[in-house]
């Protein structure tokens, strides 16, 4: 059933992450994390590990508002580094400002516009993404 | 002639009053400058127009004190103001009533070549034509003294020519006057005492007829009828203007010479005698004295005896009266030497002395005896002899006329200066030569005519002919008569003479005048008018009858000419003023409405004036012209005028007019306020220039020069739109006079000519300070607004994401909470503490969304079909009417469409749909309709519901409210109706409502229409 190896969760809210991590693991959601907690560090580690050839996450869960690099830098940045495997990435954030759903439109890598909180249900939702 | 260019006023007025005040002659003087305004008048002048000082100095003009008559002067008014002194003679009326006959003088009043005026000199010559008769008077006792002398007068010139004699000449000569006259005196002595031509020419005349007595010892007078009688002659030298004269006085001595006989008698005689005879000795005691002297001198003989002769005289006369005895001692005869005595009153009396020696029987002289004979009178006769000739010279003269005098060979005894002028004899000595002489061109006719003349004829001629020697030619006017030296003795002639070419000249202009003025009536529509008030007769010219529109034959009468003015004004007016003619001789001048006889309103100005005779009215006459286009259209341009200088004094707008080239020529009252300069410093000075700030000029400039492709600069700036036909209008900074400034509106325009050529611009500028001020004030309020719009938006984000992501997370935990403590899930605090956490999140959501809905999405909708959401909506709440029983009719047409926010719109739908499910009234069958019509640029959509209804007078205006809530219902949120509201207003519509409490409730609900 588990079909996500490795989710990255890039927020800088540290509750947030709690919450969502724990939930992801109560909804047996992936096998491991890659945490970050905020823009500059995700690109910084993901782009090694992506250089690397090391295992990279399937899917990212995005918040908008960061400090250092916000969510937008990092989508404009991490959507040049070509990647051999798809990877989706999710925005999660507390806006629900229309300007910044159909900023989030604009960039094809983005899968999908989540408003926190996160919930089973979402969780749900995204693993059916993953079922083929 | 005063000389041209020196005249001072002061000088002139001082010699006109000197002149005239001294002669009593009441001379009019007057001085009107150029302009023909009286600046200096007399009371006589000012009384001869009946005016006030007040009234005429510094007030009117020459032509409007005149009126009409002003004409008659016009010419000389012209002559003096070109610089030439005029005079001319007429006869005036004075106020009251009398005639006088004057001669008038215009002297130019020049400086630096430039006419600045004229001195009017009105002389009353009437005076003088009094002198002249004074003068005849005065002639005539000289006359009768000559008469009555007791002695043959006879008075002859150089020529020895006899001019004068008097009626004892006639009586002892037994000639008569005419027949002595002009003839040699040499006539009245027998031949044997007559000179010869050589003595004659020796010098008879210093010593006439006493040369006779180197032939004979005693004189003698030859009587017509050729007997002789002894005479006793005195002469006496008279020197008149014309020449020297000799006066003899001739008296028959026969009856002396009878007395010699009766010589014993003598004493007796010479007691009686009116004469005062006195004898005295050599030395001067007197020794006889008779009862003349006693008459003439006042001392009784017994007074004066033995006392000396020296008493008698003053003392500055006894060394003459010494040198008279010292001739006597020698042998002679002193006969009648004039001098004065004074008599013992004190007295000092003209008397002439005969002295004679006394010689005793041996012959030598004893004794002097003297004959005083008292002759003030005749001093005064000869006197007044002499005033009579220096008078008659005078008068000559200085007559203004062209007179001469002649005596009897027509040779000139006197002759004025205007003779002299008229004649071009200047230079040229005449006195005492024949007038043939000097006009050698005289023919026999006139020589007839003089001749006629001398014989006692009048010749006068009113107009004659002459074309004189040199080629010019003359109109003249003359009276030639005959001047006696006594009654019916002829002395030479009078010749008065005037040369009227001017008059004729002018008589002729004078014609052509009114015939001009005839044909100018004629087109200007001027008609005279006349009242005779002896005759009680009103005449009208053709044109005053047909400004009346009355037939040709219309015979006017006074009553009648008034009624045609209007009633009221027009004809109180009028009859006034006639009564000021007739009583006050004031002149008329009015603008009058009359009412013709065709009963046409019509304006016409009425001028007259008054001739009075002895102070009567008697006729008024006059000009009458029908002005009632130039009235009409003085008043459209008075209205005009009033008008726009309404417009152009208004308030704070300036106004500045300025000529094609920029000089300011117009700058209104607006301008003067709003600019702080006057008009005076600005007109003709200085361009609009001064009042704009010089970068702003230049920076206009710059840009049109960009725009035309050449330097475009100065006062061009301002105009060169218009010059290209275009229209001006900017905003400019105007600086004032004390350098601060202000916005304006300036908008230019050209003036044109006729031609439509621009000869002008007119720049009309508004203060727009209030204006810019306002629009200062609005962008910050807008920027104020602007500012606390973006906080808002601000504050929206900080709700959005930072309430709502704490919010968030306190829900998550929460719930993870529960999930790992399963147990919890019953905990009252637990569950009170998840129930709050979703009210602040739901909280949170709904301020959000308020805060975003401000944004207006118009340029964001789309089309969107109204039937299919209302069922999309109706799919939502299906479970929640289900359980309300309640039904809902969508009657929309399904091809209706709207613009709008599918969100918006959903929500919206759903607001109203669920509210009308839970406010539905329990006790009957609920149901909730939903229908559209289109209504001008909006369809209408009515969601109308059977429901509790809501008390629309008390929550009316609180239904949109946020967080109101009406009805007590739990899950009432207080919020849905603002949010929908605010919704329905963000896509461009509108919503209202009605309601009746336990009835039900219509909302409609407008929304743009899509035009497909």
């Amino acid at each position: 059933m588990k079909k996500i190896e490795i989710a990255c969760i890039i927020d800088d809210d540290p509750i947030y992450v709690f919450g969502t991590r724990k939930i992801m693991e109560l909804t047996n959601f992936c096998e491991s994390f890659l945490i970050f907690h905020n823009g500059k560090q995700a690109l910084d580690r993901l782009r090694a590990i992506i250089v690397a050839g090391e295992n990279i996450p399937q899917m990212i869960l995005l918040d908008l508002n960061m400090p250092v690099m916000d969510g937008w830098e990092f989508l404009e940045e991490f959507t040049r580094i070509p990647t051999v495997q798809k990877i989706y990435i999710y925005i999660v954030t507390s806006s629900i400002d229309p300007a910044d759903v159909e900023r989030a439109k604009e960039f094809g890598s983005v899968n999908n516009y989540i408003v926190k909180p996160i919930t089973v249900d979402v969780l749900q939702k995204i693993l059916s993404d993953f079922t083929y | 002639m005063p000389e041209t260019g020196k005249i001072n006023m002061e000088k002139m007025y001082s010699q006109m009053a000197t002149l005239y005040q001294s002669d009593h002659l009441s001379a009019m003087l007057a001085y009107w400058d150029e302009h023909l305004i009286c600046r200096f008048a007399n009371n006589a002048y000012i009384e001869w127009f009946g005016r006030s000082m007040d009234e005429l100095v510094d007030k009117v003009t020459l032509p409007e004190v005149l009126g009409n008559s002003f004409d008659k002067i016009k010419p000389y008014v012209e002559g003096v103001l070109a610089g030439k002194v005029q005079q001319f003679e007429r006869e005036i009326e004075l106020p009251n009533g009398t005639a006088i006959y004057t001669i008038t003088n215009y002297y130019p009043d020049v400086l630096e070549g430039r006419v600045r005026g004229f001195y009017v000199h009105i002389a009353d010559i009437s005076k003088i034509k009094k002198l002249e008769i004074d003068l005849s008077s005065s002639e005539r006792k000289f006359k009768n003294l000559l008469e009555t002398a007791p002695d043959a007068i006879v008075i002859v010139n150089p020529a020895g020519e006899i001019q004068i004699v008097n009626a004892q000449t006639e009586k002892l000569f037994g000639f008569s006057r005419t027949e002595l006259l002009g003839r040699h005196a040499d006539m009245l002595l027998p031949e044997r005492l007559r000179m010869n031509k050589n003595e004659e020419q020796a010098g008879w005349f210093t010593n006439p007829f006493l040369a006779s007595t180197d032939k004979a010892p005693e004189l003698f007078g030859l009587h017509k009828n050729g007997s002789e009688f002894p005479v006793e002659i005195t002469t006496n030298p008279i020197t008149l203007d014309d020449g020297p004269y000799v006066s003899a006085a001739i008296r028959d001595i026969t009856s002396r010479k009878r007395q010699e006989i009766f010589i014993n008698h003598m004493a007796v005689i010479i007691e009686s005698s009116s004469d005062a005879i006195i004898s005295r000795t050599i030395e001067g005691e007197i020794l006889s004295w008779n009862k003349g002297a006693e008459k003439l001198l006042g001392y009784t003989f017994e007074e004066i005896r033995g006392q000396n002769i020296s008493l008698l005289f003053p003392a500055e006369m006894l060394a003459e009266e010494k040198e008279q005895v010292a001739k006597v001692l020698q042998g002679e005869t002193v006969e009648q030497y004039d001098t004065v005595m004074d008599k013992k009153n004190g007295t000092r009396i003209n008397i002439s002395i005969t002295l004679s020696p006394i010689r005793n029987s041996s012959g030598k002289i004893v004794s002097i005896s003297k004959i005083i004979r008292d002759i003030t009178k005749e001093t005064r006769a000869k006197a007044q002899l002499n005033e009579s000739n220096e008078r008659n010279k005078i008068f000559v003269q200085q007559a203004p006329n062209a007179i001469a005098m002649f005596d009897k060979n027509m040779c000139y005894l006197a002759a004025s200066k205007r003779w002299i002028d008229d004649y071009n004899l200047q230079g040229k000595e005449i006195l005492g030569k024949s007038h043939y002489h000097i006009f050698p061109e005289i023919g026999d006719d006139w020589k007839a005519i003089h001749k006629a003349c001398l014989k006692g004829e009048i010749n006068q001629c009113d107009e004659a002919f002459f074309e004189r020697a040199d080629g010019s030619t003359q109109w003249i006017t003359w009276d030639v008569r005959p001047w006696y030296i006594s009654e019916g003795d002829i002395g030479g002639l009078i010749m008065y003479t005037a040369d009227i070419s001017i008059l004729k000249e002018k008589e002729r202009e004078k014609r052509n005048i009114e015939e001009i003025l005839d044909k100018t009536n004629d087109v200007a529509r001027i008609g005279t008018w006349e009242v005779d008030l002896v005759a009680n007769l009103v005449k009208w010219s053709r044109i005053t009858k047909e400004i009346h529109e009355v037939e040709p034959g219309y015979v006017p009468d006074l009553q009648g000419g008034i009624n045609f003015y209007r009633e009221g004004e027009s004809q109180e007016k009028v009859m006034r003023a006639l009564n000021e003619m007739i009583n006050d001789n004031k002149n008329l001048d009015l603008e009058l409405e009359i009412i013709t006889a065709k009963k046409n309103l019509k304006w016409v100005r009425a001028i007259g004036q008054a001739e009075f005779k002895k102070g009567i009215c008697k006729r008024l006459y006059g000009v009458f012209q029908d002005i009632t286009e130039t009235k009409n259209a003085r008043e459209a341009v008075n209205r005009l005028n009033e008008e726009l200088n309404t417009i152009l004094n208004a308030g704070y707008v300036s106004i500045i007019g300025t000529d094609k080239d920029g000089l300011i020529t117009h700058f209104n009252k607006g301008a003067e306020i709003l600019l702080q300069y006057k008009a005076g410093e600005i007109i003709g000075i200085h361009t609009p220039a001064l009042l704009h700030v010089e970068a702003e000029v230049v920076e206009r400039g710059k840009q049109l020069s960009e725009q035309y492709g050449r330097t475009i600069e100065g006062f061009g700036v301002f105009v060169e739109l218009l010059r290209q036909g275009e229209f001006e209008s900017r905003e400019w900074t105007y600086v004032r006079k004390d350098g601060s400034t202000f916005p304006v509106q300036l908008v230019v325009t050209a003036v044109r000519n006729m031609q439509g050529e621009i000869i002008g611009f007119l720049g009309v500028a508004t203060d727009i300070s209030e204006l810019k001020k306002a629009e200062k004030e609005m962008k910050s309020l807008l920027d104020i607004t602007t500012d606390q719009n973006e906080r808002l938006k601000n504050f929206a984000h900080i709700v959005s994401h930072n309430l709502r992501s704490h919010s968030g997370n306190i829900d998550m935990i929460l719930d993870l909470y529960i999930q790992d403590n399963p147990a919890v899930a019953v905990n009252e605090y637990i569950s009170l503490l998840k129930k709050s956490s979703g009210n602040l999140k739901e909280t949170i959501a709904n301020l959000n969304e308020v805060v975003l809905m401000n944004t207006s999405f118009e340029e964001k909708l789309v089309p969107i079909n109204l039937h299919q959401l209302i069922e999309a909506a109706t799919q939502n709440v299906s479970q929640m009417a289900r359980e309300g029983l309640v039904t809902i009719y969508n009657e929309v047409n399904a091809d209706v469409e709207v613009l709008g926010l599918a969100a918006y719109l959903d929500s919206i739908l759903l607001n109203f749909i669920s509210n009308g499910i839970k406010y539905r009234a329990t006790d009957r069958e609920p149901f909730i309709r939903l229908s559209a019509i289109k209504q001008e640029a909006y369809v209408l959509l009515k969601i109308e519901d059977n429901g509790l209804g809501i008390n629309i007078k008390k929550y009316g205006a609180k239904l949109f409210g946020m967080y109101k809530t009406f009805h007590g219902n739990a899950d009432a949120r207080g919020i849905g109706l603002f949010i929908t509201k605010n919704q329905i207003e963000a896509m461009g519509g509108k919503v209202e409502v009605e309601s009746e409490v336990n009835k039900g409730t219509l909302f409609k609900i407008y929304f743009k229409y899509e035009k497909n």
